[in-house]
């Protein structure tokens, strides 16, 4: 389901049946028929284009959110896992003040501060996502440390940066893959809601969030449900894929959630 | 157990005072001053200049910080741009609102968390549990803002038994208050009760398998007393353990849930603090989610200690 997820957002532009923003004032809010799959929303615009084109600015979101999460926040959690003392307890108590912001609201935040667009809601969903990585990677670092493995590489000298690098790293890489693999499924659901609220990325660019705020609407609901029920449907088949592979990740590299 | 509820009020200091120092940076790193903000599009550099001055913009950014901290610590979080009034009343105002969401959210997870996780737990791999358990995963993964415009097509607009949005007071008309709740309330429940759903079986399923409820079962106790008042018991405590970051889902999903349903709470409080750029605003209500958090986890904590004396009496 995530390999089909994929290539329909890598594929966008050859397998949509329709341009995703071309109005058609003669085809307004169609309900879904063999011309139009999906129906039509208020500009007679073809909703399974929209749809599909929206799966990019999902994916694209949602991957590259999780990748500057892990980026910036991994480094710095082994490198606070591994130094210990001062500099441990200082990141620690930083990540901690930064947990405490609920993620949907500091990502809102940061979306507010840096202006709606679709970098920035990469950049806010990934910096409001950096704390988790913090905390599990100090967390994965310090379970290791003691091992014997790693006092084997200190003993034959290994520098800091090799020991993070080559030995802790590949040690807690399976623990990132399925947080990593969970988090694309609340990056997408983050920006679902920042697009819904307005702050995400702006029209005419389709996005599932913001379909859904357009049919947000007393009269679209009674009108054309479809405009609301098929972006709702896509969100939820996505990030469900998401969370299954997740799941089945972990069950098979045997992590401890 | 003085001394572990000090040391731990005093753990929360340094916590405390980092989350200030976010939320204020957060504010003041915005491109652009908020004295443009302030004196609006059509400003000459007079008005910004003067507006700089009156609101201290031009001191440096730790003199600026300490002046707040001062104000916000005697509970002056500022004025708000948007309504003149002080954000505090504004907080105070509009939180009573979201807590009742939340209580009624938080009621309907559990009354759908409670029965259907102990039946997935003592039916494991059945196809009961096999359907729960898929139901959950799919709560989980859909946003709280599309259970509300699917819960409003379907109650309201299809089949209309239920207002789409709006609010009462309870205080005008109970009845007209729950109704105009209820939609509310089960959307930003379900996500919960997806999430309790699967604390609650896990746990159950690893309490069942302890030494203590064989011997319960060995005493010849019937299942549903072993069930609630021996494993139950104990199945709870992970519920409770992440009360904070179930306030934080909690208040993340007001802010959509009370989006959709126009319900004037928090979260509509904290959205139109963005798309009007009230920065005091939006400062006081970052800060107070984040505070809510802390103080949470705080009485979780300390709750936790008055029942099990090996955690206040560890070093």
């Amino acid at each position: 389901m995530v390999v089909a997820f994929i290539l329909l957002a890598l594929l966008a532009p050859w397998v949509s049946p329709y341009s995703p923003t071309a109005a058609n004032f003669l085809a307004v809010m169609r309900p879904p028929s063999p011309a139009h799959l999906l129906g039509t929303d208020e500009l007679g615009r073809d909703i399974l284009s929209r749809v599909i084109s929206g799966a990019r600015v999902s994916l694209s979101v949602g991957v590259v959110a999780v990748a500057i999460a892990i980026l910036i926040g991994v480094p710095i959690g082994m490198v606070a896992g591994l130094a210990g003392g001062w500099t441990e307890e200082l990141i620690m108590r930083v990540t901690d003040a930064l947990l405490a912001f609920p993620f949907l609201i500091f990502a809102l935040a940061l979306a507010a501060i840096l202006g709606p667009s679709l970098q920035n809601s990469m950049l806010a969903i990934g910096f409001a996502s950096l704390p988790v990585y913090v905390r599990i990677a100090r967390g994965q670092v310090v379970a290791e440390r003691g091992k014997e493995y790693v006092q084997a590489a200190v003993a034959l000298g290994s520098g800091s940066g090799r020991l993070l690098l080559r030995h802790l790293l590949p040690n807690i890489a399976s623990v990132l893959l399925v947080q990593a693999t969970l988090n694309v499924a609340t990056a997408i659901i983050a920006e679902a809601s920042l697009s819904f609220l307005g702050l995400g990325v702006q029209p005419p660019t389709p996005s599932w969030g913001s379909m859904l705020n357009t049919a947000d609407n007393i009269g679209y609901l009674h009108a054309a449900p479809w405009m609301a029920v098929a972006p709702g449907a896509t969100i939820l088949i996505a990030v469900l894929a998401f969370n299954l592979l997740g799941d089945g990740l972990r069950d098979a590299l045997d992590v401890a959630s | 157990m003085i001394q572990y509820v000090l040391r731990r009020i005093l753990t929360t200091i340094p916590t405390l005072f980092l989350i200030s120092v976010a939320t204020f940076l957060v504010v003041h790193l915005i491109p652009g001053s908020p004295a443009l903000v302030l004196a609006g599009e059509a400003a000459t550099p007079q008005v910004v200049a003067n507006l700089t001055k009156v609101y201290g913009l031009n001191r440096p950014l730790v003199v600026q910080y300490g002046a707040w901290l001062w104000q916000v610590l005697q509970g002056n979080l500022g004025y708000s741009y948007q309504d003149h009034l002080p954000v505090l009343s504004l907080l105070l105002q509009k939180i009573p609102v979201t807590l009742e969401l939340s209580v009624l959210a938080v009621l309907i997870s559990l009354l759908i968390a409670i029965p259907t996780g102990i039946l997935s737990a003592l039916r494991r791999g059945s196809a009961i549990d096999l359907g729960a358990t898929l139901v959950a995963l799919a709560g989980v993964s859909i946003p709280t803002f599309v259970v509300g415009i699917l819960l409003i097509l379907w109650l309201a607009v299809l089949w209309p038994v239920l207002p789409p949005s709006g609010y009462v007071s309870p205080l005008r008309s109970l009845a007209g208050n729950l109704s105009h709740m209820l939609l509310p309330a089960i959307t930003l429940g379900a996500a919960l009760a997806a999430l309790n759903m699967r604390l609650i079986r896990s746990s159950l399923i690893e309490i069942l398998r302890s030494d203590f409820v064989r011997t319960a079962f060995a005493k010849g106790l019937p299942k549903a007393r072993v069930v609630w008042h021996h494993a139950m018991k104990n199945a709870a405590i992970p519920v409770v353990t992440v009360a904070g970051l179930q306030l934080g889902t909690l208040l993340g999903g007001a802010v959509l849930t009370e989006q959709v349903f126009n319900i004037p709470g928090f979260g509509q409080l904290l959205i139109n603090a963005i798309y009007s750029r009230d920065y005091p605003t939006l400062q006081g209500a970052v800060l107070f989610a984040a505070l809510a958090v802390v103080v949470v986890n705080l009485v979780v904590d300390l709750l936790y200690a008055l029942l099990d004396p090996r955690i206040r009496l560890r070093p």
